[in-house]
């Protein structure tokens, strides 16, 4: 610690070091006496145990061990000590003579006793699980840091999809289990912490490419520190997730935090910083000015101009800066007599790669337990604070997004004239500075100085989060134990945007634009758990449990703002909620939310071989007309058990499972009654949206409802070396909740209807590997997965071929096909993810049309199928070396199949920046089909001038990618002094290279998390590659 | 003792448990609506529930927000020749060049089927028809004159069996019309019958929900219905000429209440905000006159062209009020966006229908020969009269005498717009004149007056031919080369999506099977 005090001191103000302070003083009272000390050590590895309980047969006396392995207890020679490790042999040995007893753990070669955290926080013996569970450790996740932990992520576990927000530190990151089963509904997983869900409602989404305010708010689970997470466990199926009922549906990601443990103290830091670029900048043509036809025009910003010699792209790498990201964290564990205790806190400053946009998040964990009333009754409690201010976070659409500004500005102009401070300019007149810039009327979008965006139309963004949990823990019995867990977690958020007068002229009015939206969310949740665990008689074993929970949400806002540019502020650059002039837009929305559920659960194994598990549950919510039941049923068998196990075949287990689970429905949408929303002059406006009705009656809506089985077995070989595990599910999901246009004279602008099924079928696989060479120790292993999405059904209720999900965007659009259409074109199902467009008119033989003009022949319509958004198959592959104190992890990832469309590229193509444009004008002409055509003719042609008129086909890119996701090298210092544990310094490295990317930008990110903006690539920020160095110590 | 104390306190859980999970249910009942947005239960008060849908229908008739840029400024505003956009949206391949660009003709239908039509169902369904009478007259009125814009732009449309079923057949033109005068007839007696019993009745039930110039008078929309009902008799005088005459003189018949007068003014609606034209032509600048409307009324010397319009900041215009060619190129918007502005000011209710057109309908029926309770030339001349009144403009009785004709084109920023005049009609009435002469008069005045409401602008230019106007310069359209005009608009993609079945059927039954926009309309014959 004293040996390099700024590191930490620099970034550790106020707060944070007198917290580092208090809990230095915590650590210096953690040193304890007793007689016999040693280490505990995993057997053949030698790698030291932490956590192994040790106790004095037959007394009481006990402790675990601490960080390294270490154990210090008070025993007399000739006591018997017993070590006991989840997954490890129990070891007894007596007490000799020597104060030291280094003890060596075998691994338990049949896994029997391993525990995996299941659904409710539940701990089940791994061998009765009939389903997947993937579990990732917390060091893992903290290998290389991100901001947002759900990135950390991708590659790490099988059947996991996980796409990056664009909005730059703290976006939301899109993570996706074994495919997208809803179309308009919620698709991300439910987050379970230590067993109590969390709401992760996004504050924000990129709304489309043409709402003004489109910047990804960040999500829920963004806001977790890293750092407090034991280990997190993917549970990708239904059937894991069954008794979490209508939010389970798209599988649950449980998070296990850390906790005070008994007998252990320590003092843990860590320190890391991370320097990010961004990469994969398009390439523009620079040969060519501004103007058309060859004629320099200034007053337009299309460089379809005459040869210049003086063009530049330099504008692009210049707008970036390397983006920064400090994570500071310190935590503290000890536990006594009295009980456990664990604190933390977390800094987390990031700048990013754009400027003026900045995260600032804190993160304060305090948790405690302890036992009373002789053991019986365990209590523990935590609380979260959590705070977060992001900074003018970069918007993704056309009209704010500084990106729409930087990419199109035309290469014969001068950048510098507009850049750094000269992004604004004095109005004698105005007496005040305005925006300078020449290009801001745009003929189909603003366009504004991307330098004036990111410091003229400024955002704040601040939240301020709690968790409150408190849970008790009765033994009833040695066999029974009732539980109860209350949990309340309270997110408030403040929106302020700040406009300057002269912004976007088509949505900011003459004195400027001022926003201002004060939220809270929160969540209640209550359960009482009674379990029991008895053998019954010498075959049978029965674990059972009964629960009941209730969850309250409530979300609500306040919405004060101008509206767009009809109105604006009574003073120029007068941003204060008095300045708001005249039908300026008013709004404010409450929604509760309860749901009930009683759900019981029950594992009957019969001589520790075959397993059989039943769940079930029953829920009652306010958002859904009738109650609704879940079951799920699933067998286990342990091949090993019966067939005697070898040094080649170490453990079997099958399983298979079926289950239903449901996605319960939106706010609001099944009440045939809604109230009515008011216009900013109070006149009452209609029901745009309702549940279906012919004429006469209207549906009651049901939750969507997914019907799953899987099977799969877990394998290991080669006393455990080698693991295997493989499952195969099939998900179909019915009554699909969809919000679709209303056909015309219906009645309503848009129906809510269960409009149809979808099937998710595939598989999932990871190998993996312990090898030891010498001193150096490899451990690979291989993720897999792959997932086949299929919409089976569309409701009869209506006759159309398709429902539209997403016909905004100016390139592509998103339809749901019904089995059986033409517009199929051959295949037997459509998909979710299907992108349709123009395409070019082909011959028989598959060879393009021309017209007359010279030019391709394009599709009458923008609705012929190009291609799906979602991978084929995705494979991760993750290293790690050691040797001696030296360790490597690599991580390559790789994406297979899938496109993305590209409205960039198509706007590139338009303005003559593209590169091939100017490659073309240095040929005379494109050549197509043995013709010289124009390139600015052409270009503007087949990108339709920026609009649904293009090829679309031509601006569809394969989002196929291997890259080199995560690199990290470790040094752990021997240990040198009495103060330190531990003490390692690593070089981290995300996003290094890609292996194979075809297309001309990351095709991993996406505009927007929101469901129907998926494979589409808009005016995004970049992607980065970021490096860094972490340093961790523990005292 | 401890045995029996433990199973009494799992007793005692396990009726916590169930107990909690029985007892909530009742929690449950009203919380799925958001109780920050008004409910029917709210509205029980004051007897609000049987009009409180009225001022959002007066508003999405031509909508009184922005999204009237799509709905009609960048269609009927232009094929009317009022307004022109300086913008090159899609690099000038849009709407006003004829390209039909499905995202702006969504809107088109979008605003009034969403915003009048389902409405109206609400209130159907609510059963206003029965307790509120007057109130659902009111309703009827605005549907019709929504509906009556949107048969105009498109042809058949799902009228009659609006909301009876999830997917209704659309109506032909023809009995869209007759079921829309139908409902008008319905309203004018359901108000003539309110006034009757109570002639205080409006003020009390209706005024508070009359956003619009007519200041809550059911005598004022008596007239307004009247006046719906004349003008679609006049749009079916060629194809009907019979059923022309019942309606008009139907509609003119004192009985039945009269039509608009100087009294009533025009109808006009005052917006939530501001004008949204007030927005297109300042925060926008989207919008700019026309060069017909220009020319004509420089030609004619009319004092109402610096009512309309803003001498142009354009300096090589110095001054003058200079409008944009219909399809004019326009390589970026610098070029013709400092042509003349309309005069549009912030808080001017957006117009939908004009006074004097119930006084140029009459003067075109007494040309017909039908009984308006006049002859021609006196409701033409009166027509005038009161349009120049409106407007607030003197010199009436001279630009009666007046004989000066259109004024050609002169584009300073491209020659290859200029274009000699194409009319050589003249203010002053001619008794001797031909009924062509005489009808081109009566309909070029009423263009002139009904400024710059496109909509009705553009079926009057479609059913009549005048004003006679400049081909448009640039289509972008091959259906509709160089000379001809856009007859209608084609169904956007919110219909085809979602109503494929029902569009074909309508397009093979009465469009002769090809959704164009080059196909006439069924009162458009010539």
């Amino acid at each position: 610690m004293n040996k390099n005090p700024t590191l930490l001191a620099g970034k550790l103000k106020g707060l944070g070091l007198a917290f580092l302070a208090t809990l230095m003083s915590f650590s210096l009272f953690a040193q304890q006496a007793g007689n016999i000390s040693g280490t505990v050590t995993a057997s053949g590895t030698q790698e030291p145990l932490v956590g192994v309980t040790v106790q004095v047969q037959g007394t009481s006396r006990g402790t675990t061990s601490g960080a390294n392995g270490h154990y210090t207890l008070a025993a007399e020679p000739g006591d018997s000590l017993v070590f006991t490790y989840i997954g490890f042999d129990d070891l007894h040995v007596v007490v000799g003579n020597s104060s030291t007893l280094n003890v060596s753990l075998h691994a338990s070669a049949k896994g029997l006793n391993e525990v995996v955290v299941t659904a409710l926080g539940l701990e089940k013996s791994a061998i009765s699980t009939p389903y997947t569970t993937q579990a990732v450790s917390g060091d893992e996740l903290n290998r290389v840091k991100s901001p947002n932990l759900m990135n950390s992520l991708a590659g790490k576990a099988a059947g996991v999809v996980i796409t990056q927000g664009s909005a730059g530190p703290g976006s939301s990151a899109n993570v996706i289990l074994r495919g997208y089963k809803s179309i308009t509904g919620n698709n991300q997983p439910l987050y379970v912490i230590d067993g109590v869900p969390m709401s992760n409602p996004t504050t924000s989404q990129a709304g489309g490419l043409n709402s003004s305010r489109s910047a990804d708010g960040g999500d829920a689970i963004s806001n977790l520190n890293p750092e407090d997470i034991e280990d997190i466990t993917v549970l990708t199926g239904a059937s894991a997730a069954a008794l979490y009922g209508s939010r389970a549906a798209n599988g649950v990601i449980l998070i296990t935090t850390k906790k005070g443990k008994l007998g252990v103290s320590s003092v843990s830091v860590s320190s890391s910083a991370t320097f990010s670029n961004p990469i994969s900048l398009p390439k523009l043509q620079t040969e060519y000015g501004q103007g058309s036809g060859g004629e320099l025009n200034t007053s337009v910003n299309d460089s379809w101009g005459p040869k210049i010699d003086n063009g530049s792209d330099a504008h692009l790498d210049d707008f970036f800066r390397t983006g920064q990201t400090y994570i500071n964290a310190v935590s503290v564990t000890r536990g006594g007599d009295l009980g456990a205790f664990y604190l933390s806190y977390a800094n987390t400053n990031a700048k990013g790669i754009v400027p003026e946009n900045t995260y600032n998040r804190n993160n304060f964990t305090i948790e405690g337990s302890s036992n009373l009333f002789n053991d019986k009754v365990t209590v523990q409690g935590s609380m979260n604070y959590i705070n977060q201010i992001s900074r003018n976070r970069p918007s993704a659409g056309w009209y704010n997004s500084p990106m729409f500004g930087l990419y199109l500005f035309p290469v014969g102009d001068d950048f510098s004239k507009y850049s750094g401070a000269n992004y604004q300019k004095f109005d004698s007149t105005r007496n005040m500075y305005v925006q300078n810039w020449p290009y801001v009327r745009n003929e189909a979008s603003s366009n504004q100085n991307p330098y004036w965006i990111q410091n003229k139309i400024q955002s704040d963004e601040y939240r301020s989060r709690s968790i409150y949990s408190f849970n008790a823990k009765w033994h009833i019995l040695n066999w029974l134990t009732l539980s109860g867990r209350v949990n309340y977690d309270r997110s408030e958020d403040r929106f302020e945007q700040r406009s300057y007068a002269t912004s976007d002229p088509t949505t900011v009015g003459a004195n400027g634009k001022y926003v201002k939206i004060p939220s809270t969310t929160e969540q209640l949740y209550t359960d009482f758990l009674l379990s029991g665990n008895k053998q019954l008689g010498t075959d049978f074993s029965l674990a059972a449990t009964l629960g009941f929970s209730v969850t309250q949400n409530k979300f609500q806002n306040i919405d004060l703002e101008t509206n767009g540019a009809t109105t604006t502020l009574y003073y120029p650059n007068y941003f204060s909620v008095y300045a708001l002039e005249g039908a300026f837009t008013h709004t404010e929305r409450l929604e509760k939310q309860l749901s009930q559920a009683v759900f019981g659960t029950a594992t009957l194994g019969y001589k520790q071989t075959v397993f059989l598990d039943v769940t079930g549950r029953n829920e009652r919510s306010s958002t859904v007309n009738d109650p609704f039941f879940y079951p799920s049923i699933g067998l286990t068998y342990v091949l090993t058990n019966t067939l005697a196990p070898s040094d080649f075949f170490s453990f079997a287990k099958l399983r298979a499972s079926y289950a239903e689970v449901g996605n319960a429905l939106p706010f609001g949408v099944a009440n045939n009654n809604p109230n009515y929303t008011l216009s900013q002059n109070g006149n009452i406006n209609g029901r745009g949206s309702m549940p279906f009705f012919s004429g006469t009656d209207t549906i009651s809506l049901k939750p969507e409802r997914t019907r799953s089985f899987e099977f799969g077995g877990d394998f290991r070989f080669f006393r455990d070396k080698l693991s295997l595990s493989v499952t195969y599910y099939h998900a179909t999901t019915d009554d699909q909740v969809f919000q679709i246009g209303a056909p015309a004279g219906a009645g309503a602008a848009n129906f809510w209807i269960n409009g149809g099924t979808i099937l998710n079928k595939g598989m999932e696989a990871m190998v993996s590997y312990d090898a030891n060479f010498g001193q150096v120790k490899w451990s690979p292993s291989v993720t897999f997965s792959r997932n086949v999405n299929q919409i089976r059904k569309l409701s009869d209720l209506l006759t159309a071929d398709r429902f539209v999900l997403n016909s905004g965007f100016r390139l592509t659009q998103l339809f749901l096909t019904r089995p059986g259409s033409e517009t199929l074109r051959g295949r037997k199902y459509g998909s979710y993810g299907d992108i349709f467009g123009r395409t070019y008119q082909r011959d028989d033989k598959g060879h393009i049309l021309y017209g007359d003009d010279g030019l391709p022949l394009l599709s009458a319509a923008n609705d012929q199928y190009l291609g799906n958004a979602h991978p084929d198959f995705l494979m991760g592959f993750n290293n790690s070396f050691t040797y001696k104190n030296f360790s490597l992890h690599f991580l390559v990832d790789g994406r297979f199949g899938g496109v993305i469309a590209s409205s960039k590229e198509q706007w590139l193509d338009f303005k003559g920046l593209s590169k091939r444009s100017g490659e073309a004008r240095d040929k005379g002409g494109v050549m197509v089909n043995g013709k010289l055509i124009d390139p600015e003719v052409y270009y503007q042609y087949i990108s339709g001038k920026a609009d649904i008129a293009a090829a679309a086909e031509e601006y569809i890119y394969s989002a196929t990618n291997v890259r080199l996701r995560e690199l990290s090298i470790s040094y752990a210092f021997p240990k040198f002094s009495n103060v330190f544990k531990d003490l390692s310094v690593s070089l981290v490295g995300h996003n290094l290279f890609f292996f194979y990317k075809k297309a001309p930008f990351d095709p991993d990110v996406s505009i927007s998390t929101a469901n129907s903006l998926q494979g589409m690539d808009g005016f995004q920020i970049p992607t980065t590659r970021s490096y860094g160095i972490t340093l961790s110590a523990k005292f | 003792m401890k045995r029996i104390n433990k199973t009494a306190c799992t007793v005692l859980a396990l009726s916590l448990l169930i107990s909690l999970g029985t007892s909530c249910t009742k929690q449950m009942e009203g919380l799925n609506r958001d109780p920050k947005q008004i409910s029917d239960q709210d509205l029980e008060q004051d007897a609000n529930a049987g009009g409180f849908l009225l001022p959002t229908m007066m508003n999405r008739i031509l909508s009184t927000s922005t999204s009237s840029q799509t709905q009609q400024n960048l269609e009927a505003d232009s094929y009317a020749g009022y307004l022109e956009t300086p913008t090159p949206f899609l690099n000038n391949e849009n709407t006003v060049t004829y390209f039909m660009v499905g995202r702006y003709i969504d809107n088109t239908w979008n605003v009034s089927t969403q915003g009048v039509m389902d409405n109206w169902l609400l209130m159907y369904k609510n059963g206003i028809q029965d307790k509120y009478p007057d109130l659902y007259a009111i309703a009827l009125i605005i549907k019709g004159m929504a509906a009556q814009r949107m048969v105009d732009a498109f042809g058949p449309y799902p009228y009659t069996k609006y909301g009876s079923a999830a997917e209704v057949e659309f109506d032909s033109g023809k009995d869209a019309y007759a079921a829309i005068y139908a409902d008008l007839t319905t309203a004018v007696k359901n108000l003539q019958a309110a006034e009757a019993a109570d002639p205080n009745a409006d003020q009390v039930r209706f005024a508070k929900w009359d956003g619009s110039t007519l200041k809550g008078e059911y005598t004022n929309w008596i007239k307004l219905a009247n006046t719906e009902r004349l003008r679609m008799a006049m749009h079916i005088s060629l194809v009907n000429p019979t059923l022309a005459k019942q309606w008009a003189e139907e509609a003119v018949d004192p009985a039945n209440g009269g039509v608009l007068d100087a009294s009533t003014g025009s109808f006009a609606v005052y917006a939530a905000t501001v004008n949204p034209y007030y927005t297109y032509v300042n925060a926008w600048s989207d919008c700019r006159l026309s060069a017909s409307i220009q020319t004509y009324l420089e030609g004619f010397g009319d004092p109402r062209l610096p009512v309309y319009a803003l001498p142009a900041e354009d300096p090589e215009l110095g001054g003058a009020i200079r409008g944009i060619r219909a399809g004019s190129a326009k390589p970026s918007k610098d070029r013709y966006v400092n042509f003349s502005k309309p005069n549009i000011t912030p808080d001017m209710p957006v117009k939908q229908m004009d006074v004097a057109e119930s006084y140029f309908l009459r003067a075109e029926g007494a040309l017909r020969g039908w009984n308006m309770g006049g002859d021609a030339k006196t409701f033409y001349e009166e027509g005038i009269r009161v349009s120049f009144q409106a407007n607030g403009v003197s010199g009436v009785d001279d630009y009666l005498q007046s004989t000066t004709t259109q004024v050609p084109y002169v584009d300073p920023k491209n020659p290859a717009n200029d274009t000699t005049a194409v009319s050589d009609v003249t203010v002053k009435w001619d008794d001797g004149a031909t009924f062509d002469q005489k009808l081109e008069k009566i309909i070029t005045q009423k263009w002139v007056a009904m400024f710059p409401e496109g909509s009705e602008g553009w079926t009057e230019f479609r059913r009549t031919g005048y004003p006679k106007m400049y081909p448009i310069k640039e289509s972008h359209n091959p259906e509709l080369p160089y000379g001809t005009f856009i007859k209608r608009l084609t169904y956007p993609p919110a219909v085809t999506n979602s109503s494929q079945a029902q569009v074909d059927a309508a397009v093979k039954a009465y469009l002769g099977g090809h959704d164009s926009a080059a196909q006439p309309l069924w009162w458009d014959i010539d």
